[in-house]
């Protein structure tokens, strides 16, 4: 429709006063985020994006033997490196020496190649009677130097940008010929800890919403006072601190545990045949469906309160039984509820580390607990920043389904 | 719903093993959480219900892991209980209180700035010309979705090269990360409930842009403001990751004191502290609970 | 209503010296409106007029409804007066001063919301209050007012309630208690009964109405119920998309709409189209029906010859079995459904190439006279049949 009482310039200038006012709007209502946005992404964005460039940037080594990474530089990665490259190392280690860098040195090259250690720390003590011709003179030190997979190693430690991290944290590995193959089942670590994750995970997902489907039905269906009360006993676990649930765990399963003990006195079992529920997969599976149930029932508790009591009896007076109507009528209109609850349950138990290091055992432990053992233990922080990398993408593939299934401005708690 | 007259005997059994599973289910939940409280009452050193406990014999019965809890780490171990040098040890030595003024004095100051950001964020993200609003809702959310052993790992890289670990700063600028995401979402829940018209009413009635802040968006909002700061405040006293990477035994928390506890040698003791925290969750909940009921009652919503 | 005297004197001041000139007034001098709206627009795209080149002057003391169907620039036009939403183009003048650029809270008027907007989480007393408080006003002063303002909505009892505590008709009291307490010249109603129901929305509309007459306040209504704007107002202006249509008094708005929109938006209506046969005289004209009989009716505005015409007669004012007299204009009709609606009954008939007329007639006991299907003989007076040309006043 054109208007014709609304000259061409009155048009533009209109215009331009409109965008002007809604900018204004926007910038007033963004000042308001701005400083949790600014907080946020200095203290949560930005070491998450310096944890995803340490999976791929080292430049530990490259800086401590700049020589030594210069000379490996052109090197075809088969065999034993040529006699400039002993030379190299020899002064770079001089170096270092001066430094007193050598003990770190050990360390970057003992989490590539573990039992290193020696090898490096040795050549600290010795190399002041180093001489040329060096590489008979490192042969003599040490008869490892003649053999490629310390070459190989350092080759690897030597490159600044480098997709070894990955290599490891995918159960991968370079072979002599320098080709990408996969470790041998029995060498193999990250890959089963990764699918050891994704199935417990799925298993906590399955129970919880096996356990939590049935109790938010319940509520949904009771009359309001009732439904308040009985609440109460889903919102506690979820206020009490994770440790403790973890600790009530600890305390119901183990072996001279409230569970076992109530086994052995009713003479389910004997006391010889304790049950081990804990310690193990079994354990993790049972303290995590504990502690992530609430996170199930609430979600589809408030889906299913806005499901209208009406459509039910609609379906009975159209001829459906109750089996029928609830099946075709009632789930469907729940879906929403069902995949919020399990991508919620399912998101959270991927990095769930402290039950699992509680009382998983060896058996029930999770890709967090590696994580923290890289980082804590063997020191690999890249190892780790790649293994997190991988965890994250896979948490944020599952939260971007999430979003786009449960609005985040509808997400809800308590 | 109850069960109609003319139900069949099957549909009769699946309402009442419905009733039954429920119900087994609501006892899985509570149960392990209630069930420490009377074996943290336990007189000998075990983890299970003892013969005399059972039997409600009072000599089964002792608070001497409670006693426990309070005077690990004193100075002088015998000083007579509850006199004033007693507790002046107690306040200044026992680990257990360290790490409980160290779980406070954190949470209070993560709760403040999260609660702070976070409502000046909600209140930004509920304005209709906020731009890109489901994405930034998104990003602010993400530190509850990303793994906590991911963003403390990250945090930890950063820390360490800024001189913040070992830190009370850090562990509240983690723990604000953490809790400000539950702040956005009880505040911008509230805001979505708000009624506009209000704004509109009070500047019809002469009132300008302070008091209608004041007067009028502020009473209303809230209940959001403070359930969203008993969420920060619950979420940085439960938090244990973040203190296990950041934190030296100066900064211990009791849930990081747990951990250690429950690692190197479990005692009684822990069942104490548990049961302690079981009853302040309770405090906690019900305050919660009196929040709600107030907010629904000012919205007009019939009180159950 | 009893007890209201003490909030009737404190709002002397604003009361005319004579109420009935002042009921009884139909338009609106410069010197004596209390607002003026001037070449008004409103835009909020830059591409759609909401509302188009609006001139209204609204007088001291009168009831003015706007009224029209949704989007139609009413709630709009409230809206720029009430400084919710700023004018595109043109001045809005209140007392002789333009208020374009003041603030809501500086302006002064008085506002009943669609929801009321009671502020939940005070007392009704508070919510009474509130915009004493903000003008600073003394304690005693607010309390007198309060205690007099409940009086006067007869809720003395209920000033400690919440809102969520009341009934809908007493929430609704309430907020126009609000509105008024703080003593504006000029009160704003966007649509205020639209949640009640029937029974009390008529029971609202006589108290607000004995309101306006006691404390002669400016009232501005805003609403899409045609039967609570012919009943409340002093004047009503009639809005389609953008424009006012017709601005009169309630029965002129009913007797002689100005355009064919008015004539069917108001009441029912009885719609037939034709060809201008001859422009006649005293304003009553010829007009051809595509069966080719001529029909006279009263002419609205200018037509042409050849112009294709709209004709509207009122459902009452169509006579069953007419006497045949010079203005009477008749057709045949075939008798299609009897409607019985208690005091009157309503007949369906089909005209060969119209729409359906519709005959009210009084229910008179006798009943079975007329059966379906049977040919009847309608008809009107020329003067109680408005032509209209098609298409004007969309």
């Amino acid at each position: 429709m054109t208007e014709a009482v609304l000259a061409a310039d009155d048009h533009a200038l209109l215009k331009t006063q409109l965008s002007s006012a809604l900018r204004r709007q926007k910038l007033s209502a963004f000042l308001l985020v701005a400083p949790l946005l600014i907080f946020v992404t200095a203290t949560f964005i930005y070491p998450i994006a310096g944890m995803l460039e340490r999976s791929t940037y080292s430049p530990e080594f490259a800086l401590e033997m700049p020589r030594t990474a210069a000379a490996l530089a052109p090197w075809d990665g088969t065999d034993v490196p040529g006699d400039e490259v002993f030379e190299a190392l020899a002064l770079d280690f001089k170096d270092s020496k001066t430094r007193q860098a050598t003990g770190r040195l050990a360390n970057l090259v003992n989490v590539e190649l573990p039992g290193a250690r020696g090898l490096i720390m040795k050549i600290g003590r010795g190399v002041d009677r180093l001489q040329p011709p060096y590489r008979e003179a490192l042969v003599a030190l040490d008869n490892d130097w003649s053999k490629p997979e310390i070459w190989q190693a350092l080759y690897g430690l030597s490159k600044a940008y480098t997709s070894r991290f990955y290599i490891a944290a995918l159960d991968l590995k370079i072979n002599r010929q320098g080709e990408i193959t996969t470790q041998p089942e029995d060498k193999r670590i990250f890959l089963p800890l990764f699918l050891r994750t994704f199935w417990i995970g799925a298993l906590v997902t399955l129970c919880c919403l096996l356990f939590g489907f049935p109790v938010a039905y319940w509520l949904s269906v009771l009359p309001m006072r009732y439904a308040n009360l009985l609440m109460i006993l889903v919102l506690l676990p979820f206020w009490t601190s994770l440790l403790v649930r973890t600790t009530a765990w600890i305390v119901l399963l183990q072996n001279q545990g409230v569970i076992n003990s109530l086994l052995v006195w009713t003479g389910a079992i004997s006391d010889s045949n304790r049950l081990s529920l804990i310690f193990n997969s079994v354990g993790t599976i049972i303290a995590m469906t504990h502690i992530l149930l609430p996170f199930m029932i609430l979600p589809l508790y408030s889906v299913m309160k806005t499901v209208p009591f009406s459509y039910m009896r609609a379906a009975r007076s159209l001829g459906a039984n109750q089996y029928t109507a609830f099946i075709r009528v009632y789930l469907p209109q729940t879906k929403p509820g069902v995949a919020a609850g399990c991508l919620l349950v399912f998101i959270l138990s991927l990095g769930y580390y402290i039950t699992p290091a509680l009382v998983g055992g060896e058996s029930g432990t999770l890709i967090s607990n590696m994580i923290a053992y890289q980082v804590q233990k063997s020191l690999n922080w890249g190892l780790a920043a790649a293994l997190s990398s991988l965890l994250l993408v896979g948490v944020l593939l599952l939260y971007w389904a999430y979003n786009r299934l449960a609005k985040v401005d509808g997400f809800k708690l308590g | 719903m109850s069960l109609p007259v003319y139900a069949r005997p099957w549909e009769r059994l699946w309402y009442y093993s419905l009733r039954a599973f429920c119900i087994i289910v609501l006892l899985f939940l509570v149960m392990p959480v209630l069930v420490i409280i009377p074996l943290s009452f336990n007189a000998e050193p075990y983890f299970t219900f003892t013969e005399g406990m059972l039997k409600l014999d009072p000599a089964a019965f002792s608070l001497r892991w409670y006693r426990d809890v309070l005077e690990n780490g004193m100075v002088n171990q015998d000083l007579p209980v509850a006199s004033w040098a007693w507790l002046s040890d107690v306040w200044q030595n026992s680990q257990w209180v360290h790490s409980a003024k160290n779980s406070f004095s954190i949470a209070i100051g993560a709760t403040l700035l999260s609660t702070l950001l976070g409502t000046l964020a909600a209140l930004g993200l509920s304005q209709e010309a906020m731009p890109a609003r489901r994405f930034i809702i998104a990003l602010l959310i993400s530190p509850i979705i990303v793994p906590v052993i991911v963003t403390s790992a990250s945090m930890f890289f950063l820390f360490a090269k800024l001189g913040l670990t070992n830190n009370y700063l850090g562990i509240v600028v983690a723990h604000t990360v953490f809790g400000a995401p539950f702040v956005v979402i009880t505040v911008t829940a509230a805001m979505a409930g708000f009624d506009r018209s209000l704004i509109r009413a009070g500047q019809m009635l002469g009132a300008g842009p302070l008091v209608i802040f004041l007067k009028i968006i502020m009473p209303l909002i809230l209940p959001g403001v403070i359930s969203g700061a008993l969420f920060a405040f619950g979420t940085s006293f439960d938090e244990v990751v973040a203190v296990i990477f950041l934190a030296d035994y100066e900064q211990r928390t009791i849930p990081r004191q747990m951990w250690a506890g429950i690692r190197e040698q479990i005692s009684p003791a822990i069942l104490a502290v548990a049961s302690i925290l079981v009853c302040f969750s309770i405090l906690l909940l019900m305050v919660m609970e009196v929040l709600r009921r107030r907010a629904e009652r000012i919205r007009g919503v019939t009180p159950a | 209503m009893p007890g209201s005297n003490e909030l009737e004197k404190a709002l002397n001041t604003v009361k005319p010296a004579n109420l009935k000139e002042r009921v009884q007034k139909t338009s609106a001098t410069l010197e004596d409106a209390i607002v003026r709206f001037v070449n008004v627009q409103k835009t909020y795209d830059s591409e759609r007029l909401v509302v188009r080149n609006l001139s209204l002057n609204i007088a001291r003391g009168e009831f003015l409804t706007l009224l029209g169907p949704s989007g139609s620039g009413k709630t709009t036009t409230l809206m720029m007066l009430a400084g919710f939403e700023p004018a595109t183009h043109g001045e809005i003048l209140l007392n002789g001063k333009s208020i374009n650029r003041v603030p809501p809270d500086k302006r002064g008027i008085g506002m009943v919301f669609q929801n009321y907007a009671l502020f939940p989480h005070m007392t009704v007393a508070e919510n009474l209050a509130f915009p004493l408080q903000v003008r600073s006003m003394s304690k005693v002063e607010i309390k007198k007012r309060v205690n007099a303002a409940l009086e006067m909505v007869e809720l003395e009892t209920l000033g400690n309630r919440r809102p969520a505590q009341l009934s809908g008709g007493q929430q609704q009291r309430v907020a126009v208690a609000r509105a008024l307490i703080f003593e504006p010249e000029l009160v704003l109603m966007d649509e205020p009964l639209g949640a009640l129901d029937k029974r009390l929305r008529e029971q609202m509309q006589y108290e607000i109405k004995s309101l306006h007459d006691r404390l002669g306040v400016t009232i501005v209504y805003v609403t899409h119920d045609q039967s609570e704007a012919l009943t409340m107002s002093d004047r009503v202006a009639v809005f389609n998309d953008g424009e006012i249509q017709q601005l009169s008094r309630p029965a002129d708005l009913y007797e002689k709409p100005a355009t064919a929109f008015v004539a069917d938006f108001i009441g029912e209506n009885n719609c037939l189209t034709g060809l201008l046969e001859d422009r006649g005289r005293n304003g009553i004209c010829a007009v051809r029906l595509p069966n080719g009989q001529v029909v006279k009716a009263s002419q609205v505005g200018e037509l042409g010859d050849g112009n294709e015409i709209v004709l509207s007669v009122r459902p009452e004012r169509v006579v069953l079995n007419p006497s045949r007299t010079a203005d009477m204009s008749t057709l045949e009709a075939t008798v299609d459904k009897l409607i019985y609606h208690g005091d009157h009954v309503r007949i369906r008939l089909t005209v060969a190439g119209q729409k359906p007329i519709v005959v009210k007639v009084a229910n008179d006991g006798q009943g079975g006279a007329v059966m379906k299907g049977d040919v009847k003989r309608v008809g009107w007076l020329a003067r109680d049949c408005r032509a209209f040309k098609r298409g004007a006043g969309r």
